[in-house]
């Protein structure tokens, strides 16, 4: 458990759950939405993107289904499993938890 | 329910892989073209900007590939990579894949066989309703346990039980006897059990016409009603359900059929007749009037009980033990009783087990001998494909993948071989079954089923991990830099070799350990056939002869019918002597009695007993029974009650000279006989039974048989031996046949056979195990030979270059010949060393099966030890001689 990118495949995870979680999105609409939401501080690259998005349907926390996008052409949607709501739920409250106690050790300084 | 969704995701990766690779590529795609799009829309040309967006991207494989991980199907699909890489290795060497595949079948099938008859006698339950809850119950008398361990129980001892033990369900008696059968068609022998009228009952089988037995018909005074075997029903009334309602007859009385049992109903029989195989044709109610019997003696009946639901086999036997003690205190002379259960399956097939265990252990020792093998043939491969996996550990595989490649191979090559096993143990079987003895029990129920298959197929994969682990370890271990650096070289493994040479000593270990027990035992079947060479059998012709017992009421006319029987047979042309006796040698013995000599005060129950035979004067002749002293009784010895007695009987007089004695039998009516003459001892009781194989059945290998003249038991049923000269089998039964049914032509003649046939059909059971123990030893001594042959021939082609160079320095053909030998034979040797510890283990185990014969047989063992010396000699000396007829020239160049 202790591998150092843990954090960031667990935020990303949380992202893509976070951006899920309204309505159903492509991949390509995943990754520009994170980063518009972030002022284009968070830049998602494609090498990670596809394959956490596998892993979490391999999980079983998101599904897939193919529906036309915006432009008319055939797009793979990702949307939330009920497993996966709950599974935002927990992490949302995970971090929470961990960026609060970051806040308090920085804020003691 | 996520797991269901999980696994449907799995299988869906795994199995539609086209359709999950063409969705990933168009997604990817589709992110491009996305971005492409962007890129137009921030006024770029076409071209460029999708340009762009493959390089913002990229690499599409790489995503690919890393979205595969995720799915996480690696493991399969690295499967079927090593599946098809293992094929291709097969085409490749056919000889050795043909190889592997016949002996690893061989073995496997071997395996399978034997499990499947294993699994039909030992496992399975019987076929009985709640057959765990079935047990065979004995009585134990402390008293007679030196001459019966055990006994059947005494009727009214069971009667006590039946009243006062609440942890049974139930009980019941059972007692067999041959019956002559008249009424419809021609009379006939045939085996009748007399049974408890709840017999049926307590199994849970019913007839599948008629009815049953009615607890009314089990008293005393009754009508007679008869329930019929299926075999029965179907040779002799060709299945004619109205049978049922019509009447038999049975040794002069009538009988109705109530019923008619079932095909594959095989009635459990204990007690003295526990012969599992000896199925009755007939059944009738036990009707016993129990003020005729005493507490002690009559132990006659054979009991099945049935324990009430919940009840430990352990607060049972108490409760036996309870109402044993009450019948001690109603004796006059206080006789300690207990009583012993069994369940009924041990008893059933009790005798069989050791020695179908025996056989087991044969073709697990084959198989693991056949594993031995390959794992030598594939390490000897692996120094030629240390090269091959030198690169592909440079190449970046993993030692786990090279370990799982070369697994995979070898459980493919078991698994095939396994298939092939299969088809070979189902035909195996049925060869198997063909030459089984009649005596073993439930052969009806052996099948190549479910259970069978699953065993195989667990053996093959234990056999594929267990001949290719070595190996695959070893060629995983393969250091690439040395590999790779000896060049178009072998590489020499020193470890390889060491683990080549484990593998000879413990292949050559087993096959001695193999070759002794099946020496072991052939020399214990030696014995048994030379103890029965007591008496002549060649040239003797037997039968059963049976008068119709309501015809042959009055003693007279059956001492009328013998007398004139022989002389008529005996004026035959060629005809040397002829006689009756009441049971042939090795054919039991149904009449046993104390034999009390005068002085002798002990109860009867103590004093010793003997198998006592009615037979015609020249009975000992026509069977070739040799006499040793004295005698034996003529026609002249009417007035004076002859007997003439066995070797082993004259111990009752030590020292003294038995011609003269007098001695009495256990009735205190009957009037005492007068010792004629002495003959040798022949085995009275079949031989299975005289080796002291666990048994529960009381032990028969008491020998002493008293032979009185027929006139002092004159009984309808007997067995006819004719000593013929210029022996013709044919026309003499034929002119036997008719000399006897010229007396009188209502006498049934049966079971003709040649006393040879009679002594082979007692030695059938071992004859089979032995033949089958022989069959497995000599392909334990082929693969070891084999084996060793394998391990010296590759040492040698691999040491062509140096063994070229000794003989360019001088040494002599005769020096690499015997360096060459030296080297396979010391590790032959130390596993002869190993497999004669591991036989003097093994037959300690077997001693029941042994007969005359210790365990650690030093003559038996030093055969084994001296053939598999002689066969791994032979292994060596090929190669050897191969080596020593080296151009050292062309050695030179070999590289």
């Amino acid at each position: 458990m202790g591998k150092p990118n843990d954090l960031v495949q667990g935020t990303l995870d949380l992202l893509i759950l976070k951006t899920i979680s309204v309505e159903p999105k492509h991949g390509w609409a995943i990754a520009k939405r994170i980063q518009q939401v972030s002022g284009e501080i968070l830049q998602i690259q494609q090498g990670s993107l596809y394959p956490a998005l596998h892993r979490l349907e391999q999980q079983g926390w998101i599904k897939s289904h193919w529906a036309e996008s915006g432009t008319g052409r055939k797009a793979k949607f990702y949307s939330l499993t009920k497993a996966g709501r709950g599974q935002f739920e927990k992490e949302t409250a995970n971090w929470n938890r961990l960026s609060g106690a970051i806040d308090l050790v920085l804020a003691q300084g | 329910m996520r797991w269901i969704d999980k696994l449907r995701m799995r299988l869906l990766s795994l199995f539609s892989r086209s359709r999950v690779e063409a969705d990933l590529n168009a997604e990817l795609q589709f992110h491009i073209e996305q971005q492409a799009a962007e890129n137009r829309q921030n006024g770029m040309d076409p071209d460029s900007a999708r340009r762009a967006a493959l390089r913002a991207f990229g690499g599409v494989a790489q995503v690919e590939e890393e979205c595969r991980d995720r799915r996480r199907v690696r493991f399969a699909d690295n499967l079927v990579r090593d599946i098809r890489f293992a094929l291709r290795m097969f085409r490749r060497n056919p000889v050795f894949t043909a190889v592997a595949l016949l002996t690893l079948g061989l073995g496997i099938g071997a395996n399978a066989a034997i499990f499947s008859v294993i699994d039909g006698v030992l496992l399975r339950p019987l076929n009985f309703r709640e057959s765990q809850r079935l047990y065979s119950i004995w009585e134990l008398v402390p008293k007679f346990t030196d001459r019966f361990p055990l006994l059947p129980a005494n009727p009214r001892h069971t009667q006590e039980w039946r009243q006062d033990c609440k942890s049974f369900e139930g009980f019941a008696e059972i007692r067999t006897d041959t019956m002559t059968l008249a009424g419809l068609g021609d009379p006939e022998q045939v085996l009748a059990a007399e049974v408890s009228w709840n017999y049926f009952d307590l199994l849970g089988v019913g007839p599948v016409y008629g009815r049953g037995f009615l607890r009314e018909e089990g008293t005393p005074g009754r009508s007679r009603e008869a329930v019929v075997s299926d075999a029965l029903w179907r040779r002799k009334y060709s299945s004619d359900p109205s049978l049922v309602g019509r009447s038999i007859v049975l040794d002069g009385t009538s009988y109705i059929v109530i019923g008619i049992m079932p095909a594959g109903f095989s009635a459990p029989i204990v007690g003295w007749n526990d012969r599992a195989t000896l199925q009755p044709d007939v059944f009738t109610p036990l009707a016993l009037d129990l003020n005729s019997y005493g507490d002690i003696g009559d132990f006659d009946f054979g009991v099945i009980a049935r324990l009430a639901p919940g009840v430990s086999a352990q607060s049972a036997l108490a409760d036996l033990d309870v109402a044993q003690s009450r019948i001690t205190q109603r004796m006059d002379e206080k006789i300690e009783l207990h009583a012993k259960m069994e369940p009924l399956k041990d008893s059933i097939v009790g005798q069989s087990r050791k020695g179908l265990l025996l056989l087991f252990g044969a073709v697990a020792a084959i198989l693991l001998i056949v594993c031995v093998n390959l794992a030598s043939l594939l390490l000897g491969k692996a120094n030629l494909r240390a090269r091959e996996s030198a690169i592909r550990t440079a190449l970046g595989a993993t030692r786990g993948r090279l370990l799982s490649q070369t697994l995979t191979e070898s459980i493919m090559l078991a698994l095939t071989g396994g298939l092939a096993g299969i088809v070979l143990a189902d035909w195996g079987l049925n060869v198997l079954l063909r030459l089984a003895p009649a005596d073993l029990p439930r052969l009806d129920e052996i099948h190549l089923n479910l259970p069978v298959l699953l065993f195989a197929m667990g053996v093959s994969i234990f056999a594929g991990v267990l001949f290719g682990v070595l190996p695959a370890w070893r060629l995983a271990r393969t250091a690439p830099s040395d590999a790779l650096k000896a060049g178009g070289r072998t590489v020499v493994q020193a470890g390889n070799n060491r683990a080549r040479q484990a593998l000879v000593i413990a292949e050559v270990a087993v096959s001695v350990a193999m070759v002794a027990v099946a020496g072991l035992l052939l020399a214990s079947f030696n014995r048994v056939s030379a103890a029965n060479q007591s008496f002549q059998t060649s040239e003797v012709l037997t039968m059963d002869v049976q008068l119709p017992a309501d015809k042959y009421t009055n003693p007279e006319d059956i001492d009328r019918f013998y007398t004139r029987a022989l002389e008529s047979i005996e004026s035959l042309h060629g005809v040397a002597s002829a006689g009756f006796v009441s049971k042939l040698p090795l054919s039991g013995d149904v009449w046993r009695d104390a034999v009390s000599v005068p002085g002798d005060n002990r109860p009867f129950p103590e004093r010793p007993m003997a198998g006592y035979k009615f037979a015609t004067p020249d009975y000992f002749k026509a069977v070739g029974i040799t006499l040793i002293a004295g005698r034996a009784f003529d026609e002249l010895d009417r007035k004076i009650r002859p007997a003439v007695i066995s070797q082993a009987t004259t111990n009752l007089w030590p020292g003294e000279n038995p011609i003269g004695k007098i001695f009495r039998r256990s009735d205190p009516a009957s009037e005492s006989l007068i010792v004629v003459g002495v003959v040798r001892d022949v085995m009275t009781g079949d031989v299975q039974m005289t080796g002291d194989i666990q048994s529960s059945a009381p032990s028969r290998s008491n020998s002493m048989t008293v032979y009185v003249p027929y006139w002092l038991r004159l009984r309808p049923a007997a067995s006819l031996a004719v000593r013929i000269n210029g022996y013709d089998s044919l026309s003499a039964t034929a002119a036997i046949r008719s000399a006897i049914w010229s007396i009188d032509n209502q006498a049934p003649v049966s079971n003709v056979r040649t006393l040879n046939q009679v002594v082979a059909g007692s030695l059938a059971d071992r004859k089979f195990q032995l033949g089958v123990l022989i069959l497995f030893a000599a392909s334990a001594l082929l693969l070891a030979a084999l084996g060793v042959y394998g391990v010296v021939a590759e040492s040698v082609s691999r040491r062509t270059n140096e063994i070229g160079i000794r003989m360019a320095l001088g040494a002599s053909k005769y020096q690499v010949l015997r360096i060459t030998l030296r080297e396979g034979m010391t590790w032959v040797l130390i596993g002869i060393g190993l497999g004669v510890a591991l036989s003097l283990a093994i037959g300690r185990l077997l001693r029941g099966l042994l007969f005359g014969i210790g365990a650690g047989d030093p003559l038996t063992i030093g055969a084994s030890a001296l053939l598999l010396a002689t066969v791994a000699f032979a292994g060596c000396y090929l190669p050897a001689r191969r080596a020593s007829r080296i151009d050292p020239m062309l050695a030179l160049r070999y590289e």
